[in-house]
């Protein structure tokens, strides 16, 4: 089907073989760079720092924070993201001594299923986060943009709340990520996670 | 041999004139300007009159314009070569056709899927995004291209004519994919998509030129380790800051002023990279080519 590959002619001199082996680590150096700096952007950290609350947190240098909000500390969002922004949010909710993670889980699971359309509770289970114990909620929602103008789809939103008590409040720790992308999001999560000091 | 070599310049210019690469570089402008006034026209069109181009012939338009490189070069090489009598002209199309094959199924899902350039660059200073975009977009389309010209045609990169030959073809290869995939992914208007055909053609092209002149030395011996390589990463380097500064011309900003005609400035920004990049690469290989001419008359004398 292709015509032959013409024969080589002559052998390659010294500088003509070592000028495409060089050539070649040049183009495999390039490439691994390319990929560090990748790794580098994507995962670049800013850290929010709550001196009235003592909270220390990374988050996505890109996201966007916010702290205008009555029922949350703070919260960011990755704006470039289509369709739903992801959210990674904090708040703090004042409790008695007898509270459990599980009763602000609980409750949680109420609000929210008044709240947001088509909720439903995937799981609870008990964990342990730096030590502490802690219980997280998965649930699922649809979240539809209410502009009119946008002519947006209804979006399948999944959300994770991770409920843990301190210093007699409890801090409730929300991921929330479009369906289709909630496994790629939740390294974020993670990270943020693994950084954040109360 | 005389101490004092006498040379004749005009006799050399002569032997230039009649030499089979100018007559390729003519065959590779006759190819750029047809890709330029079709581009061109599509773009003045849309930003003048945007409803003037039917919805239903868009899709056609499209094809068009993508179709106009290859076929342009393709049939002015083949009235060429004619005149200046090379063997064989299948080879310069399986070199297209591999090309074409090579990005659309190693380069552009790379690209898409696993690097993504587009979700992590879009947002960072300018440096970071020449940078990125010349380790990320420019090495991994000018490598295959590399590769595939180094496996099939290193041989004849000793005649530079069948090295334009076959470093065009690799070129127009490449681009017709990227242009097709385009196509296919996004629903563009005939404006973006002549936009992206002209980009697409020309910073490939140029950045395969240079990468040429680096394997036209090394094929004939008369460069060292290092050249070859540096002719590599600085075509590289290029291409990612003429990515950067067309899509920051092109990319959409509210204009207090109205309406701002952003698809006029990244045409004519290519264009005239276009006209820059093929006068330096013309420059390069004249210069190469007059070495040339003046040690074969030094030996002759």
């Amino acid at each position: 089907m292709f015509p032959p590959i013409p024969e080589t002619t002559s052998s390659l001199s010294f500088s003509q073989r070592w000028a495409h082996y060089v050539t070649l680590g040049a183009i495999l150096s390039m490439v691994l760079l390319g990929i560090v700096l990748r790794e580098t952007i994507r995962w670049r950290l800013t850290v929010y720092q709550d001196a009235r609350t003592g909270i220390v947190a990374p988050y996505p240098a890109n996201w966007l924070l916010d702290q205008s909000g009555a029922d949350y500390v703070f919260r960011v969002r990755d704006m470039q993201a289509l369709g739903f922004k992801t959210t990674i949010q904090l708040s703090i909710v004042p409790v008695g001594t007898a509270t459990t993670e599980r009763n602000i889980a609980d409750r949680l699971a109420y609000e929210r299923s008044q709240t947001l359309i088509d909720y439903r509770q995937l799981s609870t289970e008990s964990i342990i986060v730096d030590d502490v114990s802690a219980e997280q909620v998965t649930y699922a929602y649809i979240s539809r943009d209410t502009s009119p103008f946008t002519e947006a789809i209804p979006t399948v939103v999944l959300g994770t709340d991770i409920v843990v008590l301190t210093r007699g409040q409890a801090l409730v720790i929300t991921f929330r990520s479009e369906a289709g992308q909630y496994q790629d999001n939740y390294e974020y999560f993670r990270r943020f996670l693994a950084g954040l000091e109360y | 041999m005389s101490r004092f070599v006498t040379v004749d310049i005009q006799e050399i210019q002569r032997s230039i004139t009649a030499d089979p690469v100018r007559i390729m570089w003519r065959a590779a402008w006759t190819m750029l300007i047809a890709t330029i006034l079709s581009c061109g026209t599509v773009v003045v069109i849309g930003f003048i009159a945007p409803s003037a181009i039917p919805a239903n012939a868009a899709p056609f338009l499209s094809v068009g314009l993508l179709a106009i490189p290859p076929t342009v070069w393709f049939l002015t090489t083949e009235r060429v070569k004619a005149d200046i009598e090379v063997a064989t002209g299948s080879e310069y199309s399986v070199t297209f056709v591999l090309s074409a094959i090579a990005t659309s199924a190693v380069v552009l899902p790379v690209l898409d899927l696993v690097i993504s350039p587009a979700e992590w660059l879009s947002r960072e200073s300018t440096l970071t995004r020449i940078t990125g975009f010349t380790l990320t977009t420019a090495v991994w389309l000018e490598a295959a291209k590399y590769l595939l010209v180094r496996w099939r045609a290193w041989d004849v990169y000793d005649e530079p004519f069948r090295a334009i030959m076959h470093t065009v073809s690799v070129a127009l290869g490449s681009a017709a994919a990227l242009s097709v995939v385009q196509l296919i992914t996004y629903n563009s208007t005939p404006t973006a998509f002549a936009l992206r055909v002209l980009a697409n053609n020309v910073i490939g092209l140029i950045a395969s030129l240079i990468i040429s002149y680096g394997l036209v030395r090394s094929r004939r011996g008369e460069a060292g380790i290092w050249l070859l390589p540096v002719v590599f990463i600085a075509a590289c380097l290029l291409t990612g800051i003429v990515l950067t500064f067309r899509s920051g011309l092109l990319n959409g900003q509210l204009g207090l002023l109205g309406a701002v005609p952003r698809p006029l400035f990244a045409f004519g920004f290519v264009v005239a990279y276009c006209v820059a990049g093929m006068a330096f690469v013309r420059f390069i290989y004249t210069n190469m080519q007059r070495t040339w001419a003046l040690t074969k008359n030094e030996l002759e004398d």
